[in-house]
């Protein structure tokens, strides 16, 4: 009886200290949070810890210390350029996201209703349909006998080869991820208020600058979470590299599935994954205080 | 500092001396620009959904675009073909499964971080959304592990599958269940309790019916997420437990025929009847925002 006005006295007293207070309080929250360590944290902990063990034929880890998955990672240069490639392809993948994203985003943000219900619409879509759907087309529209290739024949009589290498992973990827892009920088182009650039304007700024000074700046947190998401994405793919590239199209992702499904080895796997984790987190902090310190976005939170 | 130089040379450029406004043709260009980056944006992102729509049309074996003829040929054959099965046996009640628990998850981690004093909130709102922060490679590589220790070799592959996929949904039920009950009146819920309704009570007959929408479009959102998830289910499939994205995975390693289209024109109907209810229910925005 009388719940609120207890709880309401309650806070009088004081915040709950003891253990049956604090469960009454947080009780709700215990299987998510309990949910997730169990099958998020320790798994993940669990994993960087196995890297540091002997991989073994029979037993697949065998608890000998060692750092030589670390030391082959590192130093031998085929699994260098391994990461390389990895987070060259990344960076490309990210700033084509961001040169065909960003106009998509601010059209959503600045159109008509109608139209922008279509063209979210458009980019919630293919975001939702999933990975493999999208790269089944990408695989007929590229093969050797497929749409673009028919047409070149018809009209050129040459064929070219588009799959199977660096171009159709790239293309592919960005049709994956693109909508990671758009969907943020339209939020944060909606959340402009109207009049600023009128305002800009009226001081003396032409289009360009009002654009730059202020809508390009005002929506750098969504371009920066966008790009964040699919760098890291981009960084850790495995099912785009895997059937739109070639055998040398190697990413580290595509590393982590082969030697840990494929090869069972899981603390060679482990140590890739832990290799790719730190290289992706140190990018993406030098870019974020990049971001931050360079362009001004001051208020972020 | 260096673009904004870079953008004042070229501004400079573009306009005439205290002038205003940019040149006619510069502006003109910018529109092209604009436009022409447009234009590509969408074709690549429904350049792929529609050829494999328009693949699945086809009456014979080639995967020729536009489709020869049209056909619902390889719709039959998908009845009898070894997608069937992925599709309705292992995906379905997969997806069905995680998006319950997930949504359950999802609601309780949200009431507490909206509704109750929180320490440290803006972390633990970190903690609930961290699977999106983690790449889900090392999330199915690390379940893949752990989930692989002898004292649980009774988990049947399905059940490991609904418990990589709750894993990676969370963030979602949990984001949209936030913005649900965030939505909801306090004061109905402390009516609701000064006229003797407990905590629960208030919960069940207040703040749920309230934040339904919200509720169903975060399970629907799980639904969608799991059934198509490539990469967590690339790690946990095994034998008969494989789910259809890694099924059609599998088979396009070696070969690919107009069956795949129609299966996946198939999962993309579905998508596309749940994507237009989450539209619905909470606006694309919301459910854009939150994803």
């Amino acid at each position: 009886m009388l719940g609120a006005i207890t709880d309401f006295t309650g806070d009088l007293v004081g915040r709950p200290n003891r253990v049956s207070d604090w469960l009454d309080e947080y009780l709700p929250a215990v299987p998510p949070a309990a949910y997730l360590l169990f099958f998020l944290i320790i798994p993940i902990l669990y994993a960087v810890y196995i890297s540091f063990f002997e991989y073994s034929a029979t037993t697949i880890i065998s608890w000998n210390f060692t750092l030589e998955h670390y030391e082959q990672l590192l130093f031998d240069p085929f699994y260098q350029g391994l990461l390389w490639y990895t987070v060259r392809l990344s960076l490309i993948v990210s700033a084509f996201c961001v040169l065909l994203g960003y106009p998509l985003g601010y059209f959503i943000a600045t159109t008509t209703p109608l139209r922008r219900q279509l063209a979210l619409f458009a980019v919630f879509l293919p975001l939702m349909v999933g990975t493999v759907v999208r790269i089944y087309g990408w695989i007929v529209l590229f093969a050797t006998n497929g749409v673009i290739n028919t047409v070149l024949q018809d009209l050129l009589g040459f064929k070219i080869a588009l799959l199977g290498n660096t171009l159709s992973v790239t293309i592919g990827l960005i049709g994956v991820y693109l909508p990671l892009v758009v969907l943020p920088v339209y939020s944060s182009i909606e959340d402009i208020p109207d009049s600023l650039v009128p305002a800009a304007r009226n001081l003396g700024a032409n289009q360009l600058q009002a654009f730059y000074k202020v809508t390009f700046r005002l929506s750098l947190p969504g371009l920066l979470t966008g790009t964040i998401f699919v760098f890291v994405l981009t960084m850790n793919s495995i099912v785009t590299p895997d059937l739109l590239g070639g055998r040398s199209d190697l990413t580290m992702g595509r590393l982590i599935y082969d030697s840990a499904v494929n090869g069972l080895n899981w603390p060679f796997a482990s140590a890739v994954g832990t290799i790719l984790t730190i290289t992706t987190t140190a990018m993406v902090y030098i870019y974020f205080s990049f971001v931050r310190d360079r362009m001004g976005v001051s208020e972020w939170d | 500092m260096g673009l904004m130089a870079i953008m004042s040379v070229i501004s400079t450029l573009l306009t005439g001396r205290n002038s205003r406004s940019l040149s006619a043709p510069a502006v003109f260009a910018g529109r092209a620009l604009y436009y022409g980056l447009l234009g590509l944006a969408v074709s690549i992102l429904v350049l792929p959904i529609v050829i494999v729509v328009g693949i699945s049309l086809n009456p014979t074996q080639s995967q020729a675009f536009p489709p020869t003829g049209i056909s619902l040929r390889w719709y039959q054959e998908f009845i009898a073909s070894s997608f069937f099965d992925p599709f309705f046996f292992v995906s379905l009640p997969i997806a069905v499964t995680t998006a319950t628990i997930s949504t359950i998850l999802g609601i309780l981690a949200a009431y507490v971080v909206v509704r109750r004093d929180v320490p440290f909130e803006n972390e633990v709102v970190m903690y609930f959304i961290s699977p999106l922060i983690i790449p889900p490679a090392i999330i199915a590589l690390a379940l893949m592990i752990t989930l692989n220790f002898n004292f649980l070799s009774f988990v049947p592959t399905s059940a490991k599958l609904v418990v990589g996929h709750v894993v990676i949904t969370i963030p979602y039920t949990f984001l949209t269940a936030m913005t649900a009950i965030e939505s909801v009146d306090t004061e109905l819920v402390e009516g609701a309790r000064n006229l003797g309704a407990t905590k629960f009570q208030a919960f069940r007959k207040i703040t749920l019916p309230l934040m339904k929408s919200g509720v169903i479009s975060g399970f629907l959102l799980a639904f969608i997420l799991s059934f198509t998830d490539s990469l967590v289910a690339l790690f946990l499939s095994s034998g008969s437990s494989t789910t259809l994205p890694v099924e059609i995975f599998l088979f396009l390693q070696y070969e690919s025929s107009p069956l795949v289209a129609a299966t996946a024109s198939i999962q993309i109907l579905l998508v596309l009847v749940l994507v237009v209810l989450i539209g619905r229910l909470i606006g694309f925005k919301a459910a854009a925002v939150s994803s």
